[in-house]
């Protein structure tokens, strides 16, 4: 194999492809980035057997057609270092032979590993095809993802629920994301092609891989998925990744439909008084006590050894017609919810216990159900 | 002061009735031999009875799913239910019926069309707390048979089964040491899997030895008679699970 880039463009599909790679492998091959070239093209591919990246690189001169796998890490760094503007060489003559990379004065050669060890990940049919807007798919992403539990015990809740149903009567696609203390539910119109397809829980590590893509485009982003396996087409990039086997909870039975004491409430207003007040508290979890009364709201938090805070927010920013109520809630999920809001945000409560509805006003087409604490 | 306590969401269940998750045993040997031939059940009927989370909806699901039957729930009984055409029909929780009449003409109409009678309650029918006379006399003349307290081995499949139907992930050694523990009753085993899922839920952690004694202090028959130092750390050595059906 023989070929000739520009050190930008492989910096920038490497940056992709190398994100996929552990830190720390027992498979040796794992920690390698498959380079195929073709007549034409250049294809890096890598894949912690989970999710598999493979990279269309264009503009890439191929002298002689070849495959070798090398050390996705190490390639990264070199290729990160060497200027701006200068153009690499690959060379390796096939087999076991090392990998060797010129760049003007610079020269390296780096160990391979044999290119039939490395795994596939991206065969088998993939039934399902629709695309979205990329914009689409950053907001089911953005307004979920935080609500993914990073407990390993419960599997079934380390991913986005993607499934098509219907709202009101309408057809939607739908992302929900619950870590057992809150649920995160949002929806844009079901694309074309989606009906039929199975609901799918996609891992924490795609989705965030397919953000840090999705952020590059303005473009469709193509989705094509089976029971077990779903592909992002975003670009010349193709994220494939298997998907989580288990069953998501129906979500629908935990969202309250009866919750009549509506407060509505600037966000910045709210969202800066709770970190001010939770500021004091000691407590991982940061507790943040919510005294209600007709249009006023008194934000409080104590601490043992810290002593006490509270804030007064009224009618200037607080709408409240409802009984007194009190209740208490972790400060981090509330700003988790309140960065995603853009002015003002509506929490339905039922009473001091149970789940709280929370939406952004302007957006209905996000629900939020966050559990309170016992404070 | 109490420390704050984070609240879990109700996440609903959705326990597997599939055939084969239903565990075979001794204690419930001769109630699926009955079930196995409703055929030879006296005037068409059979009473299902046991305590609690012994599998009796299991049984009762596993029939009715491979004969066609449709399912009703005793609870959701009023007035005068439909009962679908078919070869037999069951009723799940038969002993609470909401309504006596509906389980009455149920019983009158499918004996009428020839269906066979399924009923599933805690206690044999002729101890069901029945008003209506002509209800009372049917419940007393039906065939009734018993699934008896699990043994040991099932009681470990029980839990393996109930932390399955939660998609919770619990070490064998954590579920050897809390079988060790529980009382030796189905209910004990099943309403330990609620509250160590409830409990771990909140917590946002794994269960461990420790979450399960502050999560189980309450549980009536919970005992740490048997902890030793080898018992103690989450990692330690733990004695070998039962084995499993």
């Amino acid at each position: 194999m023989r070929i000739t880039v520009e050190r930008a463009i492989l910096f920038r599909a490497l940056a992709h492809v190398q994100s996929v790679v552990e830190r720390r492998n027992t498979i040796p091959i794992l920690a390698n980035v498959l380079i195929a070239a073709q007549e034409g093209a250049l294809h890096l591919t890598a894949t912690d057997m989970e999710i598999a990246m493979v990279e269309e690189v264009p503009g890439v001169r191929v002298d002689r057609p070849g495959r070798c796998t090398a050390p996705a890490a190490t390639l990264y760094e070199i290729v990160r270092k060497l200027p701006e503007g200068a153009t690499i060489q690959f060379d390796q003559a096939g087999g076991d032979a090392p990998l060797a990379l010129r760049a003007g004065r610079f020269q390296t050669s780096l160990a391979v590993l044999p290119v039939e060890d490395f795994p596939s990940m991206t065969e088998g049919k993939l039934p399902h095809r629709f695309s979205l807007p990329a914009a689409q798919l950053r907001d089911l992403v953005d307004r979920t993802r935080f609500a993914i539990s990073t407990e390993e015990t419960r599997y079934y809740l380390n991913g986005i629920y993607l499934h098509a149903t219907e709202s009101e009567g309408t057809p939607v696609l739908r992302a929900v994301a619950t870590d057992g203390h809150r649920l995160a539910r949002v929806e844009q119109p079901l694309p074309e092609g989606a009906a039929g397809m199975p609901g799918v829980i996609i891992p924490r590590k795609t989705v965030n891989e397919l953000r840090k893509l999705a952020e590059e485009t303005q473009d469709e982003v193509t989705i094509r998925l089976s029971d077990t396996k779903i592909r992002f087409e975003v670009g010349t990039v193709q994220l494939t990744s298997k998907l989580i086997d288990g069953t998501f909870p129906e979500y629908e039975r935990v969202i309250p439909r009866g919750n009549d004491k509506v407060l509505r409430v600037s966000k910045k207003a709210f969202a800066d008084a709770v970190g001010r007040v939770a500021a004091i508290s000691s407590e991982r979890s940061r507790p943040v006590k919510l005294s209600l009364d007709r249009n006023h709201l008194l934000l409080s938090a104590a601490s043992p050894d810290q002593g006490q805070a509270q804030e007064e927010l009224d009618q200037e920013v607080v709408q409240y017609e409802a009984s007194p109520i009190e209740i208490g809630f972790q400060a981090r999920y509330l700003n988790d919810i309140t960065d995603l809001v853009e002015e003002q945000v509506e929490f339905r409560f039922a009473d001091g216990s149970a789940p709280t509805v929370v939406t952004d006003v302007a957006k209905p087409e996000a629900l939020y159900v966050l559990m309170p604490m016992r404070v | 002061m109490r420390a704050p306590r984070q609240l879990p969401l109700p996440l609903p269940l959705d326990p597997s009735y599939e055939p084969a998750d239903l565990l075979e045993d001794p204690s419930n040997a001769e109630a699926l031999a009955w079930l196995r031939r409703p055929g030879e059940w006296p005037g068409g009927r059979l009473a299902l009875w046991g305590p609690p989370a012994t599998g009796k909806t299991h049984m009762l699901r596993w029939l009715a799913a491979g004969r066609g039957w449709p399912v009703l729930s005793g609870p959701a009984l009023s007035g005068l239910p439909e009962v679908p055409p078919g070869t037999g029909l069951a009723v799940d929780d038969a002993d609470i019926a909401a309504e006596e009449r509906a389980l009455l003409h149920l019983l009158n109409l499918s004996a009428e069309r020839g269906q066979k009678v399924l009923l599933a309650g805690r206690e044999p029918p002729s101890r069901w707390p029945v008003a209506l006379p002509d209800l009372a006399s049917r419940l007393r003349g039906m065939a009734a048979v018993a699934v008896q307290p699990p043994g040991d081995p099932l009681l470990g499949a029980l839990l393996s089964k109930h932390f399955a139907d939660r998609q919770l992930r619990v070490d064998p050694g954590v579920q050897a040491w809390l079988l060790a523990r529980l009382p030796r009753e189905a209910g004990a085993v099943a309403e330990a899997a609620a509250r160590l899922d409830r409990a771990s839920l909140a917590t946002g952690g794994k269960v461990t030895r420790p979450l399960a004694r502050a999560a189980l202090a309450g549980l009536p028959g919970f005992g740490e008679a048997e902890d030793d130092a080898s018992l103690t750390g989450d990692e330690g050595a733990s004695p070998p699970g039962p084995r499993l059906l």
